[in-house]
C-alpha cells in the first residue's frame, strides 16, 4: 500500500483505533503499542481494504490484536501498567471510570456501541462474536454500571447507537 | 452515557506516538519496534519461523519428524525437548495455477477453498519413521496462508510453521539467532529488540480447540 494512503488513513482513523485499543487494554502505553501494530500490519501490504471498510478492518484487527495482547504471556506476566490519562476536563469522571472498571470484553462492546455507534450485528463482526454474545456482554455491562453508577448519572440504555464518530 | 462519550473525546494518541508511527508508515519502517519490560523468558525451543512448546515432567522418550524439516526429540525422564533443525526449512503448502496445494507424506493434497480466516484446515499424520502423531493446519484466505505443524506427547506440545502467531504469544523470529543455555533452554531477559507481530489468527485458534490442544509459550518467573 502506498505510503501515502497508509499516511491519511493513520490521519483519518488513528485515534478511533486508538480509542478502542485503549478501551480493551485499559492503559496508554499497551493502546498505543495496538494502534501501532494496526498500521504495520497495514502497512505489510497483505491486505486489501475495501472502499468504505477500511475503518471496520482497522477496528477488527484492532480488537483482534487486543485480544491476542490481553492473552499473551507478557501481559500476563508484566500486569497492569498504571497510566492513566490526563484529562482536561474530567467532570465527567465517574461514568469513564465505571466503564474502565469492566473486564476489557465488556468495555469493548460499551465502546463500539457508545462511542463508535455500531449496532449488535456490527459489533459481532468486528469482534467475531454472535449478535447474542453482544446482547449478553451488554446487558452484563449494564448491570455492572448501574451497580456501579449513582443515580443521576445512570447510563440510558437508548443513548447510544446513532452516535457514529 | 453522554459522559463516557465527552471524556473519550479527550482520549488521542500522544503527539509522540504519532510521530513515530507517521515515520513508520512513511519510511515502511515496519520491522523492527521495541519491546520494553521483558520479564525473563525461556523457551524450550525455537525453529526456523517460530516455534514453542511448553513442557512437563517425566515424559518418554519421543521422537517426530516435521513435515517442514527437523526432528524433534524428548528424552526420557527430562522435561526438555531437542531439536535438530539443521536441515532444509520446507513449506508444505504452494500455490499453483491459483490452486492451495497441500504436500505432505508424498501427496499433494488440493486445499483450494477450504481455508480462510476463521477456518483451518486440519491434516493428521502419522510420523512414518516414529509412528508419533501430529497435525498440519493451514489456514488464512488465499493471499494471506498460513501454517503450522503441532505435534504432542503427552503434555509437551510442540508448533512450528509460518505466517501464525500463536494465540496469547508473539512471534519469536529474532529468536533465531540466540544460543541455548547448557540445559538447552533458551534465556532471554531484559530490554531486546524482537519483531512483533502479535496477529491473531482465528483459524489458528479455531484449530487448537478443535484438536483440543492448550499451546503456550514456557515461561520461567
Amino acid at each position: 500500500m502506498d505510503a501515502n494512503v497508509l499516511a491519511d488513513l493513520f490521519r483519518q482513523y488513528g485515534d478511533d483505533v486508538f480509542r478502542l485499543a485503549y478501551s480493551y487494554m485499559g492503559n496508554r502505553a499497551d493502546g498505543e503499542d495496538v494502534c501501532q501494530s494496526v498500521f504495520l500490519k497495514l502497512a505489510e501490504g497483505k491486505t486489501v481494504l475495501l472502499p468504505g471498510r477500511e475503518k471496520s478492518w482497522l477496528l477488527t484487527c484492532t480488537a483482534n490484536l487486543c485480544k491476542s495482547h490481553l492473552r499473551s504471556f507478557w501481559r500476563r506476566n508484566v500486569g497492569e501498567l498504571d497510566e492513566s490519562l490526563p484529562f482536561r476536563d474530567d467532570t465527567d469522571r465517574e461514568v469513564w471510570d465505571a466503564v474502565m472498571a469492566l473486564p476489557p470484553k465488556y468495555r469493548a462492546v460499551v465502546h463500539l456501541y457508545y462511542w463508535e455507534g455500531y449496532g449488535q450485528g456490527e459489533i459481532g463482526d468486528i469482534l467475531h462474536i454472535s449478535r447474542t454474545a453482544v446482547q449478553t456482554r451488554m446487558s452484563r455491562a449494564r448491570d455492572m454500571l448501574k451497580k456501579e453508577l449513582s443515580d443521576d448519572v445512570r447510563l440510558s440504555a437508548n443513548d447510544g447507537a446513532g452516535h457514529a464518530q | 452515557m453522554y459522559d463516557y462519550r465527552r471524556m473519550m473525546e479527550q482520549v488521542t494518541l500522544s503527539d509522540r506516538k504519532k510521530e513515530e508511527i507517521m515515520n513508520m508508515l512513511e519510511n515502511k519502517d515496519t520491522q523492527k519496534r521495541r519491546m520494553p519490560r521483558a520479564g525473563k523468558l525461556i523457551l524450550a525451543a525455537a525453529l526456523a519461523v517460530g516455534c514453542v512448546l511448553s513442557i512437563a515432567a517425566g515424559l518418554p522418550a519421543q521422537v517426530y519428524n516435521f513435515v517442514a524439516g527437523g526432528v524433534m526429540t524428548v528424552l526420557p525422564g527430562t522435561d526438555q525437548a531437542f531439536f535438530d533443525f539443521t536441515g532444509e526449512d520446507t513449506s508444505p503448502i504452494a500455490l499453483k495455477d491459483g490452486r492451495v496445494l497441500l504436500a505432505v507424506d508424498g501427496q499433494e493434497i488440493d486445499i483450494t477453498g477450504k481455508t480462510d480466516e476463521d477456518t483451518p484446515y486440519i491434516y493428521e499424520r502419522t510420523d512414518p519413521a516414529s509412528g508419533n502423531k501430529g497435525w498440519l493446519v493451514v489456514g488464512g484466505p488465499a493471499d494471506d496462508l498460513g501454517w503450522v505443524e503441532l505435534v504432542q506427547f503427552g503434555d509437551t506440545c510442540a508448533i512450528g510453521g509460518d505466517n501464525f502467531a500463536l494465540p496469547g504469544s508473539i512471534s519469536l523470529d529474532d529468536f533465531k539467532d540466540i544460543q541455548p543455555a547448557e540445559d538447552g533452554s533458551f534465556v532471554v531477559g531484559g530490554e531486546f529488540e524482537m519483531v512483533d507481530y502479535p496477529v491473531y489468527r482465528p483459524w489458528l485458534d479455531a484449530a487448537l480447540k478443535q484438536l483440543g490442544l492448550d499451546v503456550e509459550m514456557g515461561l520461567a518467573d
